[in-house]
Order: C-alpha cells, then sequence, then structure tokens
C-alpha cells in the first residue's frame, strides 16, 4: 500500500472536482461545438463558391454566344470577307475576346481577328495551318461545341481559354483572355486570406486572386483533395496544404466548362472566432477553477499543520524530551487527540527508563565479552603468524636436501676433472726430468762411442786393425748402443699408461725409478742410497710408486742443487712393518721451513723458480698414495733435511702370495 | 523519490518534444519564365523539378529532411530575374535550379557568382559558359556538340551547301552562340551562310516579311534559331512560300507545343533533340507516365525532363554532401548522375556529356534520324 501525505492525497481530490467540469466542457467543445464550427465554414465556402461559379458560368455563356453569332453567320454567307468583319466587330464589343478565327475543313486560317492586330500580323495567321490543333481536331470530329483546356495564346501571349464551335464545313473558335477571370477574383474577394482560385480539368490554376499561380500555370494536382475531385462530381470539401499553409476549403463544379471553385481559407482564420469564444471560456473556467482550488488549499494547509503540529510535539516526545502543553485548538477532535498523545507520551517515557537500565547493564557485558575475544583474536593471530613462518624454513630446508646431494656430485666430479688436469700436467713436468735424465744417461755412452771410433781410425792408421779387432769395436759398440736402446725402453715402460691393477714388487719399483735418475744424480755429484727390503708386493700400478720416488728424489736433488749442500745424499728405504709397507725418502739438504711444511702437498705450491717447477709434483704424488693405494703420505723436518715416510697398507690378496 | 520522478516526467516530455518538432526543409529555389507567350519551357521545367522533388518527399526525403522548391518567375526579363535571385540569396538558398534560358544565365551569372550559391540549369547550353570554374553548373551540354553535328549532318548526308538563318536576339546568348557553332563547322565543311535574319520575340512579331527576305537567296535550307511558338510560326510562313525549301531548327524549339502549332508546316523539319523520344527504356516511360498522371496528361519535353535531372542532381548533392563540404564540391565529387532517361558526368567545370540525337517529324511525332 502506497502511502501518501495527507496534504497531498487533498490537494488532488481538490484538483480532481475542480478539474472534472473543465474536462467535460473540453468534450462537449470537441463532440459539438468544432462539428458544428466545420459546418459554418463548409457552408460559407460553399455560398461563396457557388456564387464565383455562377459568375463564371455566366461569363463562358456570354463569350460562346460571340463565337456561335458569327458561327451563325457563315451559315447563311460563306463570304470569308463578311466573316472577317463580324469577327472585327465582336472583338471590339467584347474586351476580354482575344482573338476570333475561322478555320476550314483542310485546318487552313481562312478569317482571323485578333485584338490591336496589325494588317502584317492579320498576313501572318492567314492560311496558317491549324489542322493539328487539340481543340479544332475534337469541334470537327464530334460536331458539337467544345471548350479548350487553358493554354498560352500564341497572338496575345496570355493564358487564354477557346471555345470551338462547328458549322456545317468550318469551325469558328474565340480565344478568351483568362486574365479577367483573376481580376474578377480579385475584385470579387478582396480578403487577402482567402484563397479562390478556378482549376481546369488537368488540376491547373486557370484563375487566382493575384493571378501569378495562373501566369505560372501551376498544376495542384498533387493535392489530395484536388485529385480527388477527379473521381467525384459532387462538391469535396476538406482540409489542404497549399503554398506550405494548412487550409480548409471546398471544391465546386463550374459545369461549362468542367472546371473547379476552390474556396479555402488558412485553418487558424477559418477556426479564429471559435477558438476565440472557446479562449474566453477556458480562461473563466480556469480562473473559477483557480479560485475553488486555491480554497481547498488554504483548508488543507491549516487541517494539515495541525496534523504536523501535533506529529512534531509527538517527535521530540519520541526524541526522549519531556513534552508539556500539547497543542490545543478550537477543534474538539483534535484536543482529544492532543489529550491521548499526551497520557500515551507519559506512559512511553516510564517505559523507557526501565528499558534504558537495562540496556546498560548489558552494554556493560557485552563490551567485556569482546575485549576477551580481541585478545583471542590477537593470539590466534600470533599463532597463524608462527606456524606460518615454520612452514616457510620447511618448505626451504627440503629445498636445500633435495639439491644437496646433487651439488655434492657436481663438486666431486668438478674435482675430478681438475685432478686428472693436474695429474696429466704433472706427467709432463715429470717428462722434462726424463729428457734430462736421458741427456744424462745417453751422456756416457756416447763418450763410449766416440772414442771407440776415433780408435778404429789410429787402429787403421797403425795397422792394427784386423777383422778380428772390428769384431771387437763392432761388438763393444752394439753394446753401448744396446745399452742406450735399453735406457729409452725404460724410460718408455715408465710412461706407458697400464690400467691393469697388478701385483708387483716395491723395490722394483723403486729401483726402476732410481735406474732413471742414476745418471743426473752422478751429473750432480748426489749420492743415491737404497736400502729395500726385498718381497715387498703391493697391488696397483709399479709405474706410480716409482713416478712417487722419482718425485721424491727429484725434490730432494733440486734442493740439494740449490742449497749446494756439501755431500749431497738421498736415502731411499722401504721394509714391511706388519699389514703396512713404509717407505721413507730423505734428504740433508736443510729441510723445510715451519712455515711451508703444512703446504708442501697442496697443488701448485713450489719454492721453486717458476721455470723449474710446477708445484704439482708432491700434490699428484699424495693424490696416488691415497687415491691408489689407499695409503698415507707425510713430511716432517729431521735435523739436517726433509723426511717423506709412504704408509700403504699390503692388501690380502698380496699377503696371500 | 517524488523528485527523481519529476526529472523523468520533464525528459521524457521534453523528448517528445523533440521528437514532434519538425526538421528543418532543405529549400531549393528555382528560376524560369513561367509567363508570358514562350512560357511552356520555364513552366516544363518547373514542373519536372516539383516532379522530382514531390517523389523523394514521398520517399522519406533527404535524410528524413522534405524538400521544398521556392519558385521565382523571371518573365524573360534580365531585371526581374536579377531581383528573383537576389530573393532567393537573401534566403539562404544555397542552389537555385535554372534559369531556363542563357541569356537570363549571362544576366544573373555576376550576382551569383559573388555569393556561395550555385545555379544549376536544366536547359541553358551556351558555350560562353563552357569550361569556366564558377558557380554555374548545368546538367546539359553546350551548343558546340549539337550545332557542329546539326552542321556536319546537313553537309555530308544531304549535300546542303547554302544556309538562311533567322534567330531571335531576345536569348542572344544562345542563339548567337549556336549559329556561330553551326557556322564555323558548315562554312569549314565548305558551306555558306547566304542570309541571316535577326528579331525580338514578342507577340506583335510579323514573320511573313521576314520569311520573304530569308528565301529571296534561294537557300538550300532555312535554319530556325528561336523558341517554339516562333519556329512554328516561321514554319507555316516558310510553307507559305516555299513548299520544298528544308528546314532545320535548334533544340529549343522541340516541344510539342511546335509540332501543335505548325501544323502541316512541321512535316519533314529536322531538328536536333536532348531527349531520345524513341527511348523505350522503363526508366523514361515511367518517368513519361508519372510525368503525365501528374500534370493532367500534358508531357514533359526536354524541359522537363531537363527539370527533372536537374532537380535529382540538387538532391543527391545535398544527400551526398560531407561536413565543410560546398554542394559544387559536391556534385563535381559526384561526377556521375543517373537522369530520367540517361547517365551522363558533369565535370569539373559543371558541365555536362550528354547526347543528342536529331530527329524529323513526320506525322506529327519526332522521329529519330541518327
Amino acid at each position: 500500500m502506497t502511502v501518501r501525505p495527507l496534504r497531498h492525497m487533498l490537494v488532488r481530490f481538490a484538483a480532481l472536482i475542480t478539474l472534472l467540469p473543465v474536462g467535460l466542457s473540453a468534450l462537449l467543445g470537441g463532440l459539438w461545438l468544432l462539428p458544428q464550427a466545420e459546418q459554418e465554414i463548409a457552408s460559407y465556402h460553399r455560398q461563396l463558391a457557388l456564387a464565383i461559379a455562377g459568375q463564371v458560368d455566366s461569363y463562358f455563356k456570354t463569350s460562346r454566344v460571340t463565337a456561335v453569332s458569327v458561327a451563325g453567320a457563315i451559315d447563311h454567307d460563306e463570304h470569308f470577307a463578311a466573316v472577317q468583319q463580324a469577327i472585327a466587330i465582336n472583338l471590339q464589343l467584347l474586351k476580354r475576346l482575344r482573338a476570333m478565327y475561322l478555320v476550314d475543313r483542310a485546318g487552313r486560317v481562312r478569317a482571323v481577328g485578333v485584338s490591336n492586330m496589325s494588317k502584317a500580323l492579320q498576313d501572318d495567321l492567314l492560311g496558317l495551318d491549324l489542322s493539328r490543333n487539340e481543340l479544332f481536331q475534337k469541334a470537327k470530329s464530334t460536331g458539337v461545341e467544345q471548350w479548350s483546356d487553358n493554354f498560352l495564346s500564341v497572338v496575345g501571349g496570355g493564358l487564354s481559354v477557346a471555345v470551338a464551335v462547328p458549322t456545317a464545313d468550318n469551325v469558328v473558335i474565340a480565344e478568351f483572355d483568362l486574365a479577367y477571370l483573376s481580376e474578377f477574383l480579385h475584385r470579387t474577394t478582396p480578403d487577402s486570406e482567402q484563397v479562390v482560385l478556378l482549376i481546369d480539368r488537368r488540376g491547373q490554376v486557370v484563375a487566382d486572386q493575384a493571378g501569378t499561380w495562373t501566369a505560372q500555370q501551376l498544376n495542384l494536382n498533387n493535392i489530395p483533395l484536388i485529385r480527388d475531385r477527379l473521381n467525384s462530381s459532387k462538391e469535396v470539401r476538406g482540409s489542404l496544404v497549399l503554398n506550405g499553409v494548412e487550409m480548409v476549403g471546398s471544391l465546386h463544379k463550374i459545369d461549362t466548362v468542367d472546371w473547379w471553385v476552390l474556396v479555402a481559407r488558412p485553418t487558424q482564420t477559418a477556426y479564429r472566432q471559435l477558438w476565440t469564444s472557446l479562449g474566453i471560456m477556458a480562461v473563466a473556467l480556469s480562473a473559477t477553477t483557480l479560485a475553488a482550488f486555491g480554497v481547498a488549499m488554504v483548508l488543507t494547509r491549516r487541517m494539515s499543520q495541525r496534523f504536523e503540529s501535533l506529529a512534531g510535539h509527538a517527535q521530540q516526545s519520541t526524541g526522549g524530551e519531556q513534552t508539556s502543553g500539547w497543542p490545543h485548538s478550537n477543534i474538539a477532535e483534535f484536543n482529544a487527540l492532543a489529550d491521548s498523545l499526551e497520557k500515551m507520551s507519559e506512559s512511553l517515557h516510564e517505559r523507557a527508563r526501565l528499558l534504558e537500565d537495562e540496556v546498560a547493564e548489558r552494554q556493560q557485558a557485552q563490551e567485556e565479552l569482546h575485549e576477551k575475544a580481541v585478545l583471542l583474536e590477537q593470539e590466534i593471530a600470533e599463532r597463524v603468524l608462527a606456524e606460518q613462518s615454520l612452514q616457510v624454513k620447511q618448505t626451504q630446508l627440503e629445498t636445500l636436501n633435495l639439491t644437496l646431494e646433487d651439488r655434492v656430485q657436481q663438486e666431486v666430479s668438478k674435482n675430478r676433472e681438475k685432478d686428472i688436469i693436474m695429474i696429466q700436467q704433472g706427467r709432463l713436468a715429470a717428462m722434462g726430468e726424463m729428457l734430462s735424465n736421458i741427456a744424462h744417461q745417453w751422456r756416457q755412452p756416447l763418450n763410449e762411442l766416440a772414442i771407440m771410433i776415433q780408435t778404429l781410425r789410429l787402429e787403421y792408421d797403425d795397422n792394427a786393425l784386423d777383422g778380428e779387432r772390428i769384431d771387437e769395436h763392432t761388438e763393444d759398440c752394439m753394446k753401448t748402443i744396446q745399452y742406450m736402446s735399453q735406457t729409452i725402453t725404460t724410460f718408455q715402460d715408465f710412461f706407458k699408461q697400464n690400467k691393469v691393477v697388478q701385483q708387483f714388487d716395491l723395490s722394483a719399483a723403486i729401483m726402476a725409478a732410481a735406474g732413471l735418475l742414476q745418471a743426473s744424480f752422478q751429473a750432480a755429484g748426489i749420492s743415491l742410497k737404497l736400502d729395500l727390503q726385498p718381497g715387498c708386493l703391493l697391488q696397483g700400478q709399479p709405474n706410480d710408486i716409482s713416478q712417487v720416488v722419482l718425485n721424491l728424489c727429484n725434490n730432494a736433488r733440486d734442493i740439494l742443487q740449490a742449497r749446494a749442500v756439501a755431500d749431497p745424499v738421498i736415502r731411499v728405504t722401504s721394509q714391511q712393518v706388519q699389514d703396512t709397507v713404509e717407505i721413507v725418502v730423505e734428504d740433508n739438504g736443510g729441510g723445510i721451513a715451519d712455515e711451508v711444511i703444512d703446504k708442501v702437498f697442496d697443488p701448485y705450491f713450489t719454492t721453486k723458480h717458476k721455470s723449474q717447477g710446477t708445484g704439482l709434483g708432491l700434490y699428484i704424488s699424495r693424490k696416488i698414495i691415497e687415491g691408489s693405494f689407499s695409503g698415507t703420505i707425510a713430511v716432517e723436518a729431521t735435523s739436517n733435511g726433509a723426511r717423506f715416510q709412504i704408509v700403504i697398507p699390503v692388501k690380502l690378496s698380496a699377503l696371500a702370495i | 523519490m517524488f523528485p527523481l520522478c519529476k526529472m523523468a516526467v520533464v525528459c521524457c516530455l521534453f523528448s517528445l518534444l523533440l521528437a514532434c518538432s519538425p526538421k528543418e526543409l532543405v529549400r531549393i529555389g528555382f528560376l524560369g519564365g513561367m509567363s508570358g507567350r514562350v512560357a511552356d519551357l520555364g513552366v516544363a521545367g518547373r514542373n519536372g523539378a516539383m516532379l522530382a522533388i514531390e517523389q523523394r518527399n514521398a520517399a522519406g526525403g533527404v535524410h528524413g529532411r522534405a524538400v521544398e522548391l521556392v519558385v521565382k518567375d523571371d518573365e524573360q526579363n534580365p531585371e526581374v530575374a536579377k531581383k528573383a535571385v537576389a530573393d532567393l540569396l537573401n534566403s539562404n538558398i544555397e542552389l537555385i535550379i535554372g534559369p531556363m534560358t542563357s541569356s537570363i544565365a549571362m544576366a544573373v551569372l555576376e550576382q551569383v557568382n559573388a555569393s556561395k550559391s550555385i545555379l544549376l540549369s536544366p536547359t541553358v547550353t551556351t558555350t560562353a559558359l563552357t569550361g569556366k570554374d564558377d558557380n554555374f553548373m548545368r546538367v546539359i551540354g553546350d551548343t558546340g556538340s549539337y550545332a557542329t553535328k546539326v552542321a556536319r549532318y546537313q553537309v555530308q548526308k544531304f549535300g546542303r551547301r547554302t544556309v538562311a538563318v533567322i534567330y531571335d536576339q531576345n536569348n542572344s546568348s544562345y542563339t548567337e552562340s549556336w549559329f556561330a557553332d553551326f557556322r564555323r563547322e558548315f562554312e569549314l565543311l565548305g558551306g555558306s551562310v547566304v542570309a541571316v535574319q535577326t528579331y525580338h520575340s514578342a507577340p506583335i512579331t510579323s514573320f511573313s516579311q521576314l520569311a520573304i527576305t530569308l528565301l529571296k537567296q534561294k537557300p538550300q535550307l532555312v535554319l530556325v534559331i528561336t523558341n517554339a511558338v516562333d519556329a512554328a510560326l516561321i514554319c507555316q510562313q516558310v510553307r507559305k512560300l516555299d513548299a520544298a525549301v528544308p528546314i532545320e531548327m535548334a533544340e529549343w524549339a522541340s516541344t510539342e507545343r511546335f509540332i501543335e502549332l505548325a501544323g502541316g508546316a512541321a512535316e519533314g523539319v529536322i531538328v536536333s533533340q536532348f531527349v531520345n523520344r524513341t527511348d523505350r527504356s522503363e526508366r523514361y516511360q515511367a518517368f513519361l507516365k508519372q510525368y503525365r498522371e501528374r500534370f493532367g496528361g500534358q508531357e514533359p519535353g526536354f524541359a522537363g525532363l531537363a527539370g527533372y535531372d536537374a532537380a535529382l542532381v540538387a538532391m543527391d548533392a545535398y544527400a551526398a554532401r560531407k561536413d565543410g563540404e560546398s554542394l559544387k564540391q559536391t556534385i563535381i565529387r559526384l561526377n556521375s548522375f543517373q537522369g530520367g532517361q540517361q547517365k551522363y558526368q558533369i565535370d569539373r567545370f559543371g558541365d555536362a556529356n550528354r547526347t543528342t540525337t536529331v530527329t524529323i517529324v513526320r506525322n506529327g511525332t519526332y522521329q529519330t534520324l541518327e
């Protein structure tokens, strides 16, 4: 249900009651007054049109008489000169007669008269061929009088209408000036708002008050009202738009020439009187309505103000104010209402006080509860945070664990690659050493070969060289050469890469190394002392042990040479101690400084000049001992030198042998 | 809630008011001679334009706007024409269909060129306006194309070598231009002009004496350059004196009114036409039917068709016009137009290329020769 203010409702009712008579008046006007006014306008138009139609009709009737009279004269006397004279007389008598001519059967003009015509022009017109003239053709073929549509006269230049009256052999044609009709309309209906037009069969304007539309041969066939009259011989009336102006008009027929009279007035003008009357009525009604409405408004306002005043008081009371002095008036019903409201207000205030106390208690309890809830929420939030942080760390740890193995693997493989490169470098360095050793090794036999060759010459010169002597020399030389070859083979064996694990005699491997060093040590004046326990068997590559011993001995030699030690000695011992084999290489080269002793096994660490050492020998030696033989290598300083101790566990298989 | 309701009601009423308010009319001017003895050209041109506009309005107008033709009668008088043009320009009309004759066009040209409006003539054919970038445009070619064609035709087809000429000086811009074009071609092909008669067309003009002078040199051809009414009277006078001499007319006179007024004297007259009168095409036949129905059985002739075509161009231009473009620019941009009969082009000087046909009057009708 829609709730509306009392004032609006009362205003609406008042409006309805006051506007109802206005609506009824409008309805009455529409249903009765308007048709009545239309009828009156039509009647006025009809009377005017009939009057004009009568005048125009008589215009044509009198006009045709002239043609008929000439035609009648021809019947009696066909002498064209007489006809010419009759025409001239008619032209003088009837000003609107523009031209008249007699056309023979073949369509040739035989007699002619034109108003204000010169002789030359008359001669021009005589003998003209009018056989194609529509009016002539019609009159000739039907044998009865014919009226033309309007046309532009060749002789006069203005709009004309012609009547053709046939005789036995000829046709008399009389042309009348239509300007007269326009002038007539202008004289008859000077009212500028009133439009009176004569329209021909084709819908073309043949006369109008101003004459302009006629002169311009305006065709109004496009106006529905005018087009409709073609299908009806009765009068037609209705509305039309003429030259952009809305009009009401009627069309009436002119019988003689089958033309029409249109009488029209602008709709606004035609209904002006009606609208004026209606306007006055409307103003009077509006004034009455407004007055009644005004009174109703005032009453409504007062009543609603009283209600509003009571409502305002009640509002104050609702707002908690202690109200007194409820508004009273001279209307009993309002006073009773005010008293009742006052009592109700007091009672309500009492109840409100009780309610407020209860509300205060509950509010306190609620606040406490609220505080606890807030604390709880904070705690929960902290725990959630801690849990989340834990979870993040756990995730990080898991990720780390997942990748740890991979990274270790990567590092190990990197180290392995690095080791391989280093070992290779070490071998190259050793090869350099070896070449030096080969040089020392060969120097002696080469000298021997040289001496023997020189001896050959001397003995030949002395004739002491016979076959036996040559064989001896040859044998000696071959021995020397075989020795040199053996040296090469030994070096080759040393560098042969043999991956096959085998059991070998430790002392043999050390001897091999010593053999390689022998020549260079002799050259350097170093004494190499070997104290080897035979029968110590090891599993692995004999060359590896040889390389380690070679490295240690080379280092010792380099130190001894560098420090130019008097009586340089390198001592190599090997012995089996329980389940291990112990190899010791010591020298009297002055030892190793304390600050570098921990670094000697590091890769690329060297105390030698860059051209002399790579710093890889000891590193590779340790790798070989630890990697290939699962043993240990250690260094210590002695009273006058350095002592390297290698300890290798003897494999079970080796012990079994 | 209440103010919202109020606002909604006001909005509704306002939009209803907008919807109801009529759109502004497209106003097109018309200038032509519609009164006097030789008004048939102007009346037919105006009727043609009216028909095109009424048809377009019935089909919804130009972008929903109704088109109105504001008609002014120049009465074939240069002073009246100037006043009529001034009235049209003062009414802010941008395009005037008209005038119908060359002399009036020359009289009002300066006035129109000084404005932003354009003249779009249905029938003005003088070569004096050809190839000029001015505010004059037309839906028809100039006399050069017609007159030379006729001259060639007379010499080459019929072997005529001497010609006597009569023309109306009231419309000298057209008649002299026509004659000059004819003469140039005729003399170029070996012909010669043996007599020239001029006159000022008026109701009191007598043609018999003119005809006598014209035929004195016994020309092989009589050339008539004037309106239909005068041409008919001249033909009648010539035939009175000589039943056989061939007569040639300029297309100005090629209306139905000529045949009606000249009677038997029209027979055998050769006249070039703007209209292909043997056109059986659906489009042209429909146009003829509509014109006859609208104007009580009257024939449109070339002027009715040209007026119709000019109105079509005008409305097409209004419909296709872009923002900031003048109507002249629009017409030149559109270039190609479909008329009531043929399709033709309007070049950048506002001149159209329309074809003409040569006809002869036989049994009271124009019959196409070429």
